[in-house]
């Protein structure tokens, strides 16, 4: 099965929901969508507009590929689920958002070897096909993080 | 309401995953009294101690609102500390609370890799420590942003 999804943007993301409407079409594999907001709904494919995280996060642990829009929730809760990871940004010259700053996300997440950036989406079906290897680990430094904000919480009413 | 408790911290941050990240971020404020300036919406409602305004970004009518709304809850919560994690609304909070000489900490959205934010770039010169969680980040930003650990990033 692979999990689509396109997050919970106003704007509407049919370029991503046409190519995995094309790809179950064409390979005939079992594949959900997350379409949100959006008007675009797939015609072969199962979908859903929300579910709760922790239904989201059951269906994506099942799923042989993830495939979402490179929104930050959407990253982060498919790293958690440590499958083979499919980031698409969505692109400011087709409305797809306000900014074309998700393609810094799905580059970083390529960077990292955490995933592939799927920048032109006619690379999709291939990557669908051989997607990458999910890492060994994935521990982000939030811990790190936490305890750096509160020291600084802790100094300011030591004062 | 309990007023003018001398461990309030103001927790401010729009509505959709800058919220998310706040949220992730509570451990640090345990033990700590806060409450949220927020854009009123269905995330924002479900929090407990909230002040909730119109959400509308980008209207300079709204803004104005803003620094008064911020200056009066400065008066009565007195809080002495604010965090942000973005975006536009911690603005005019972040003016008002340096105004009233409240210390103020900022964690840039993990949406931001390699280009500022509008708000990070302003709130940039107001707080008091300023967090990237992307350390390829501190190359925009000058040598007041601090990488140290990510909601995202493993480095």
């Amino acid at each position: 099965m692979i999990y689509g999804a396109v997050g919970t943007m106003f704007l509407d993301f049919p370029r991503l929901i046409h190519a995995l409407d094309a790809i179950a079409y064409e390979t005939g594999e079992d594949i959900v969508i997350q379409t949100g907001l959006g008007k675009t709904i797939p015609r072969y494919c199962r979908y859903f507009d929300f579910k709760s995280r922790e239904e989201v996060l059951a269906i994506q642990r099942e799923a042989r590929v993830i495939v979402c829009h490179a929104g930050i929730g959407a990253v982060t809760d498919a790293l958690e689920c440590r499958r083979p990871f499919l980031a698409v940004p969505r692109l400011k010259r087709f409305k797809e958002h306000l900014t074309d700053h998700q393609v810094e996300i799905a580059e970083a997440v390529q960077r990292r070897g955490w995933g592939r950036a799927i920048l032109d989406i006619a690379d999709l079906p291939a990557a669908c096909a051989s997607p990458p290897d999910v890492p060994a680990a994935y521990h982000p430094a939030r811990d790190r993080l936490i305890a750096a904000v509160r020291e600084f919480v802790k100094e300011t009413f030591q004062e | 309401m309990k007023t003018g408790t001398p461990f309030c911290i103001c927790l401010v941050c729009s509505h959709g995953g800058h919220l998310t990240e706040m949220l992730a971020l509570m451990p640090a404020f345990e033990g700590y009294e806060t409450f949220f300036f927020c854009y009123d919406a269905d995330t924002t409602r479900r929090l407990g101690r909230a002040y909730l305004v119109p959400n509308r970004p980008r209207n300079p009518i709204e803004f104005a609102r803003n620094l008064f709304r911020a200056a009066r809850i400065m008066r009565t919560e007195r809080p002495r500390l604010i965090v942000s994690t973005g975006a536009e609304i911690a603005i005019p909070v972040a003016l008002v609370g340096k105004a009233f000489g409240v210390r103020l900490i900022h964690i840039e959205c993990g949406a931001q890799v390699v280009t500022a934010s509008v708000t990070g770039r302003v709130l940039y010169w107001l707080a008091d420590a300023f967090f990237v969680q992307w350390p390829e980040l501190l190359r925009v930003y000058g040598p007041h942003a601090q990488y140290r650990g990510s909601l995202i990033d493993e480095t």
